[in-house]
């Protein structure tokens, strides 16, 4: 911020006058608070302080907002801003005051909200401290005053909409708050997760109240605004919730506190607390939007089953747990981009899954993921594969599925080595039908004819494992033709004549691949890379390794392929073999050939013979 | 014995000797024997008798050594041994020999009878006597007519005068050096009489003076020294006939490592010959003969050839390459029969699946069993966006030329140590990296066309005057681009290969050691100067075209650098790649052509070849199309896939990839609207929809089909790539490829699956909107592969690839070993039990030699002890018997001198 008007300063002499004004400013705004501090009855002068905050310069804004934090926090913490409670005393002074400060630290509170939507990151940063300061004076208040231990999440609710719900999220602002705070404090994460989900969902059933189908399907029927607005929610909800690191594992992880501690002796004491929370957040409620009043409320409601465990409710790892599961699955009821549901899909499994307390809600997401083909299926096999494992998930026509996911581009996508570490998983079971093994290794055969080599690289050594397990396939790659005479001859023609395997057929067991034999290895035996070349004659020799260890054969691309080529050290420093015969042209033009024929004293018939061999392969060309 | 015959070992040895008498029915009672032990002859029973006796062995002679446990039936040598036989034997022997060898010590002589017949015991005394008595009386005829032959013949120093002629000996010749006439002392010593008169006894009958005899003497030595000085003049003459005749033929010898000192030596010993004679020349003379004898004779050279003979030699070269190459295309060592034998003797090893190419080393790790590396690693992330952030900084980029030009000039100092020349190393790689074609673009083209131009305007100018000047032969190698350009200022574009093949010649490396570093830098400026070159427009196709066939020349000059030149590009192209997704520039293509001219494309694995084709497939299925020119740059690069491909035939799935994405591209608008997805399972990763639109065939009709125009097109001066014109030429020339590569691939067993989707996708080309001419074409492909396909399924079975025998199942008997013996001697090897053996019987045979040795020296010892005592007895003896006589004496004379005294009395 400094910096930014200091340039300003340099550009031209207004700007000098400008900020000459602006230092005025700083200078009144300073008088001006210390004679608030001073004296009671210069409390007037907190208008002209909010006033300074609406300034154009950010620098002014930045002293007015500070020191309007230096004024509010002793009020604060003096409990000066509290709601007279008889309505009688209405009339007293006091409580007016009380009351008239009230609307101004309401109104300094919003427009410290607004700040985080600010452009600029040094305004959103100050004002994310300010913001949480106040919370933990807020709640050491309330905590004080109530004897139990409180969490002022009304005013945290603002904060997290200013937050998640802004269009100008600075990438220096969320690395603020999640690494200074966020993944720091327990009671900041459980009351993120939870407001964040509260205001996703609102914000969800207030734009589409009866939409309750999967995120893909809504992206359209949204209108633009709106949608506008839910893919900000969504990115900056994704974006920090990413970064989450410090989730509990465990019970005894949760003991940092912004609020202080809240000490499970009083759980007596706490059987109320949710509603006392909010109750007390009451204190508050008619300053902001009334629609909130309803959601409170039925939030309450909602916990109060909860209230009878003994613990409070920060000290759960199962509320924590919870909180963090309905954070995810308001996020994913969201319309996102391609980019962040690759990314939700990418974590799934070692971030998300581990941390629900029911993970098989994820269940619906995940299939309609999987349905979802191309990339994102791929991706989502890696979390399905998990529910299935772990969490007892029964998926029908699995491997059906699965087989439909070796389409054209897999060999060609970023994340195939991730999804045939998986297929090597699910193929590894020696249980399975031999028809349905074939009918993987023919298709995955058939689709490294069109792969690129670090794709076939990890094919041949998969095939070779599979035929290896199921020995019943090898009559892929070896079909004696005693074996056709006893099928009958009137098949074995046809057979010979046709490659009996349907490409198309999307169910595995029907795709006839045990008829069929592995053609496309035998072509690839003649592949340009010699590696692969190599690799594709392991066919032909004997079956005597047990295994390919696939790991070596993943995580390959052309980039990897080329480097160790070039690395790659021949025996004796040998130069490499030049070709024998000195070239005559590079490209055949009509000169240069011109020049060979009569260098060679050719007659006509015989230039006529030259030119077309040495045109011979670039007839299409014109040099 | 003792377990065969107990009995007989309790019994005393008398007993034992009666028994075996008895038995032998040699004693006892003659009336208890029956008649036949009569008939038994009396010497006969002697004999026996003796026999018998020593054979009874006295027990206590035998040594036995106790078994330990022992087995039945079992031959142990060594068991029973007889220790006083074997020391009697021992004795015996040595009586014999070595006792008559110590007794004949210090003896010799001895009479050799001569006589008749006296050793042969087949003729009978009387013979004998009768032949002695004959030869008796030949003798003496003999010499009874006989006056000549005449005994008592006079001698000197046992040799007969008379045999001696004076001048016949050896040594009385006059030796060549002394041709002063006088006779030396050893001459006069020798004929001159030491002592005795040879002509008294010559010429009995009358007698010379000895004036006479000296006149004789004098006349007989000049005619033999005249003798010798005409023996030494031809001698001579001959001598230097050869001399001369020698030179000659030296000129005629092909010697190969003809030394100068030699030569001049003998020069001048032939120019001396006639001038000077002394020792010392003839010394060198015999020097230089030492030495030619053992000198290297020339070999035979090789006739001059016919024509016929250097056009076969020329096939079997032809010939041997083309060897050479099948089987680097085949990944075998290139072929001379030794490396054959080698891969035989290598290939006794059963072949494992991941055996590695022989020609490269295998790495250690097990993760590299195919050679590909490690892949993608955490590292390697962070060292690709080092790279980009490295090559997007601009400070890098805007890099002045000036100051690559003082890298270079830095680099001139190559020479000065190890580790210089090493970071000189390191930083010419990253030259070639920071070299980046944009920057050609702006600054050097800018400079190029700058200097053309004045070039033009001088060239109008003097032109007339320049015309007739002929092109300098001596060029100075450029060190940098600018240099070259000054070079070529005054030089027509036809003659650049000419300037440019001259400054080759005159750097050649062999020429000069600095000639490598000044040929390296100006291959890079060569390389950079065709850079340039092709960029611009109008393109001289046919220069690069010799321009480059100087690189090629290049290449065979300073391998080792090509090759790290070449590496460095790709490298740089593959780092570029992994920034941007964007088709090659026309220096790209040139650079892939170029190389593919230069290499053998062939090979199975090859450093540079491989690593190409792997960029060039990432080329062809990693950048998006966008537009036309795009377009061309990926045809090219499939059509020189199939240049590459042309003789080894390997599948390139990328170039099939991108032709087929090419044709669903240009294919009319809503081609493929009607199926549910585009046919083939080529990776499509677009949808129909997002094609653009700028290669979408819209009208087929009226269409001028032209060729692809390489190096406008590319160049970006053909603007007009966005009309129908085009777009047909493309697809026109995609098909041909299309065709090219069928054809290529004909033989191989998945071609139905590889050209399958060419097929169905032009089948549902909407071919009625194309003209007759492109509908045929269409047409005709169709047809092609249709007979292709129909060969190919027909020729096409099952596969058996594993119709080796089967893979025995392992078996978990233990390997037995034949002859194994638990004992300290056994060796499974052969070799090493011979030698073991050898050793063991050596070492036996050693001690056995000792211990002879010894028992010798004890039997000698004895022997002497013998004799010894033996002379002391004689020696005592006589003492005693002298003693005797002197106390005889000594008595007697008492005796006497009693008497005497008696007598007195």
């Amino acid at each position: 911020m400094t910096s930014s008007s200091k340039g300003k300063k340099r550009k031209l002499t207004e700007k000098i006058k400008y900020s000459e004004l602006e230092q005025e400013r700083i200078t009144k705004i300073k008088e001006l608070e210390h004679t608030i501090s001073v004296n009671k009855s210069n409390y007037n002068n907190i208008v002209t302080l909010l006033e300074y905050t609406k300034d154009k310069s950010p620098k002014v804004i930045h002293s007015a907002i500070y020191a309007l934090y230096r004024i509010f926090s002793p009020l604060l913490s003096k409990g000066e801003l509290q709601k007279p409670k008889n309505e009688n005393l209405e009339r007293d002074k006091k409580g007016l005051i009380k009351i008239w400060l009230r609307d101004n630290y309401v109104q300094y509170v919003n427009t410290l909200c607004n700040f985080l939507r600010h452009e600029e990151p040094g305004l959103q940063i100050p004002s994310l401290n300010i913001l949480l300061n106040l919370l933990k004076i807020e709640s050491a208040y309330l905590t004080s005053a109530s004897g139990t231990h409180q969490f002022s999440n009304n005013h945290f609710y603002h904060i997290v909409e200013g937050l998640i719900d802004n269009e100008n999220f600075s990438e220096p602002l969320k690395n603020e708050f999640v690494e200074k705070y966020w993944n720091t404090y327990d009671d900041l994460r459980f009351y993120f997760l939870k407001n964040a989900a509260k205001i996703i969902n609102f914000l969800l059933d207030s734009g589409k109240p009866k939409d309750k189908v999967g995120p893909v399907s809504k992206k359209k029927r949204l209108d633009e605004k709106s949608v506008d607005k839910l893919n900000n929610l969504m990115e900056n909800t994704f974006s920090i919730l990413e970064h989450l690191r410090t989730m509990p594992t465990d019970a005894s992880e949760i003991d940092e506190f912004w609020t202080g501690h809240p000490s499970p002796e009083s759980s007596n004491h706490q059987e109320n607390d949710d509603c006392e929370v909010d109750s007390d957040d009451m204190l508050f409620d008619e300053l902001f939007n009334e629609d909130f009043e309803e959601e409170q409320i039925k939030e309450s409601q909602k916990e109060i089953p909860h209230k009878k465990t003994k613990k409070p409710m920060l000290l759960q790892l199962s509320a924590h747990k919870r909180v963090f599961s309905d954070c995810w699955l308001a996020l994913m009821k969201l319309p996102m981009t391609q980019e962040s549901y690759k990314k939700i899909l990418l974590i799934m499994h070692k971030k998300i899954i581990p941390h629900m307390p029911q993970p098989t809600l994820l269940m619906d997401y995940l299939t309609e993921s999987y349905n979802a083909g191309g990339v994102i299926s791929i991706l989502a096999l890696n979390g399905l594969f998990t529910l299935i494992n772990e969490y007892n998930l029964d998926y029908p026509d699995f491997y059906k599925k699965l087989y439909s996911l070796f389409d054209r581009n897999l060999m060609h996508v970023k994340y195939r080595s991730r999804f045939f570490r998986l297929v090597d998983l699910f193929l590894a079971s020696t249980y399975l039908p031999a028809q349905l093994v074939a009918a993987f290794i023919k298709r995955m055969s058939r689709l490294s004819l069109t792969a690129p080599p670090h794709g076939i690289v990890m094919i041949i050594p998969m095939i070779y494992n599979l035929i290896r397990r199921h020995p019943s396939c090898t009559v892929l790659i070896h079909k004696p033709s005693e074996h056709i005479n006893e099928l009958g001859k009137n098949r074995s023609e046809i057979n010979v004549l046709e490659d009996p395997y349907n490409f198309d057929e999307p169910d595995p067991m029907k795709s006839n691949a045990l008829e069929s034999s592995l053609w496309e290895m035998k072509t690839l035996q003649d592949h340009y890379f010699p590696n692969v070349a190599t690799l594709a004659k392991i066919f032909q020799a004997k079956f005597t390794k047990p295994s390919y260890n696939l790991e070596d054969f993943f995580d390959h691309t052309y980039f990897t392929l080329i480097e160790s080529e070039l690395n790659r050290k021949s025996k004796n420093n040998k130069i490499p073999a030049l070709s024998y015969e000195r070239p005559k042209y590079i490209f055949p033009t009509e000169e240069s050939i011109e020049l060979v024929c009569n260098s060679e004293k050719l007659d006509d018939n015989e230039r006529e013979l030259v030119y077309e061999n040495m045109k011979k392969g670039w007839e299409v060309w014109q040099f | 014995m003792r377990a065969t015959n107990p009995k007989s070992d309790r019994s005393s040895a008398l007993k034992r000797l009666n028994a075996t008498l008895k038995n032998n029915g040699l004693m006892g009672s003659k009336s208890r024997s029956n008649s036949k032990k009569q008939k038994l002859p009396r010497d006969g029973g002697v004999k026996s008798l003796n026999s018998l006796v020593p054979k009874q062995i006295n027990p206590f002679e035998l040594k036995i050594n106790k078994v330990k446990h022992d087995v039945l039936g079992k031959k142990i040598k060594g068991i029973k041994g007889k220790p006083g036989m074997k020391r009697q034997i021992g004795i015996e022997k040595r009586m014999k020999t070595l006792l008559v060898e110590m007794e004949n010590k210090n003896k010799v002589g001895g009479i050799v009878d001569h006589r008749f017949g006296e050793n042969n015991s087949n003729i009978s005394p009387e013979e004998k006597i009768l032949e002695r008595f004959t030869k008796e009386r030949q003798k003496r005829s003999k010499s009874l007519f006989n006056l000549e032959d005449d005994d008592d013949d006079l001698t000197h120093y046992g040799q007969s005068l008379a045999e001696i002629d004076d001048f016949d000996e050896p040594d009385l010749a006059l030796s060549e050096d002394d041709g002063k006439g006088t006779i030396d002392m050893e001459t006069v010593s020798r004929s001159h009489f030491g002592g005795f008169e040879n002509t008294n006894d010559n010429d009995v009958g009358y007698k010379k003076s000895k004036n006479e005899i000296m006149k004789e003497i004098i006349a007989k030595s000049k005619v033999h020294k005249y003798k010798c000085q005409l023996e030494k003049d031809e001698n001579e003459k001959v001598r230097q006939e050869l001399d001369v005749e020698l030179d000659s033929i030296r000129n005629l010898l092909i010697i190969p490592h003809g030394e100068p000192f030699q030569e001049s030596a003998f020069q001048k010993q032939s120019d001396s010959i006639e001038a000077d004679k002394s020792d010392e020349k003839y010394e060198e003379y015999d020097r230089i003969v030492r030495e030619l004898a053992f000198e290297k004779r020339a070999r035979p050279t090789n006739r001059t050839k016919s024509e016929e003979e250097i056009a076969l030699e020329e096939r079997e070269k032809l010939e041997k390459l083309e060897y050479a190459r099948k089987r680097r295309m085949e990944g075998l060592s290139s072929g001379s029969e030794d490396d054959n034998k080698n891969k035989r003797k290598k290939q006794r090893r059963a072949p494992v699946a991941d055996d590695l190419d022989d020609d490269y080393l295998t790495y250690k790790d097990d993760n590299d069993d195919f050679g590909l590396g490690k892949g993608i690693t955490s590292r390697d992330f962070v060292t690709i966006e080092r790279v980009q952030n490295g090559e997007s900084d601009d400070e890098y980029n805007s890099k002045s030329e000036e100051d690559e030009d003082e890298e270079n000039d830095e680099d001139d100092g190559g020479n000065e140590g190890k580790d210089s020349y090493i970071e000189n190393e390191g930083r010419l790689l990253e030259d070639i990296n920071d070299f980046s074609f944009r920057e050609f673009k702006t600054s050097q083209s800018k400079s190029y066309t700058n200097t053309q131009a004045t070039k033009r305007e001088k060239k109008n100018k003097e032109e007339n005057k320049k015309s007739e000047l002929a092109l300098a032969y001596v060029f100075p190698c450029p060190s940098t681009i600018e240099n070259f350009l000054e070079i070529l200022e005054d030089v027509e574009d036809k003659d650049v290969p000419v300037v440019v093949h001259r400054i080759r010649i005159l750097h050649h490396i062999k020429l000069s050691p600095d000639n490598q570093g000044k040929l390296e830098k100006f291959f890079n400026i060569l390389m950079d100067y065709i850079f340039i070159r092709i960029q611009v427009i109008p393109c001289q196709m046919h220069l690069i075209n010799r321009l480059s066939l100087q690189i090629f020349d290049l290449v065979q000059q300073i391998p080792e650098y090509a090759v790290k030149y070449f590496k460095g590009k790709i490298d740089y192209q593959r780092n570029n790649l992994a920034e941007s997704n964007k088709f090659p520039e026309i220096t790209d293509l040139f650079l892939f052509k170029l190389l593919g001219k230069i290499f053998s494309t062939s090979d199975f694995h090859h450093n540079i070849i491989t690593p190409t084709l792997l960029l060039i497939g990432q080329y062809l299925s990693q950048c998006q199309v966008t537009n036309g020119k795009d377009l061309i740059s990926g045809l090219f690069l499939c059509n020189l896939l199939y240049e590459y491909q042309a003789l080894s035939q390997r599948i390139v799935p990328e170039a099939i990839n991108f032709l087929f994405t090419t044709l669903v591209y240009l294919a009319p608008k809503n081609t493929f609207n009607n199926t549910p997805s585009i046919p083939g399972t080529f990776p499509f990763l677009n949808t129909i929809n997002s094609i653009p639109s700028i290669l979408q065939i819209k009208v087929g009709k009226n269409i001028e089909i032209k060729l692809l125009k390489f190096s406008e097109i590319l160049n970006g001066n053909f603007d007009n790539l966005d009309t129908d014109d085009f777009r047909v030429s493309v697809l026109l020339a995609t098909l041909h490829i299309i065709e090219l590569y069928a054809k290529l691939y004909n033989s191989t067993s998945a071609l139905i699956e590889l050209f399958d989707p060419v097929s169905e996708l032009l089948s549902r080309y909407p071919l009625n909107k194309f003209e007759e001419l492109v509908k045929n074409k269409i047409e005709t492909i169709q047809e092609t592969l249709r007979r292709l396909q129909k060969f190919s399924k027909q020729n096409r079975k099952p596969l058996e690839l594993q119709s080796h025998k089967p893979i025995p199942i392992l078996t978990y008997v233990p390997k037995f070993q034949e002859n194994f013996s638990i004992d300290k001697h056994y060796n499974p090897n052969k070799e090493r039990a011979k030698i073991n053996k050898l050793k063991s019987q050596y070492k036996r045979e050693h001690k056995g030699a000792i211990r002879e040795l010894r028992k010798d020296s004890q039997f000698i010892a004895k022997h002497h002890i013998i004799e010894i005592k033996e002379k002391d007895a004689i020696y005592k003896k006589k003492i005693n018997k002298i003693k005797g006589t002197l106390e005889n004496e000594q008595s007697e004379k008492k005796a006497y001198e009693k008497a005497k005294k008696w007598g007195k009395l």
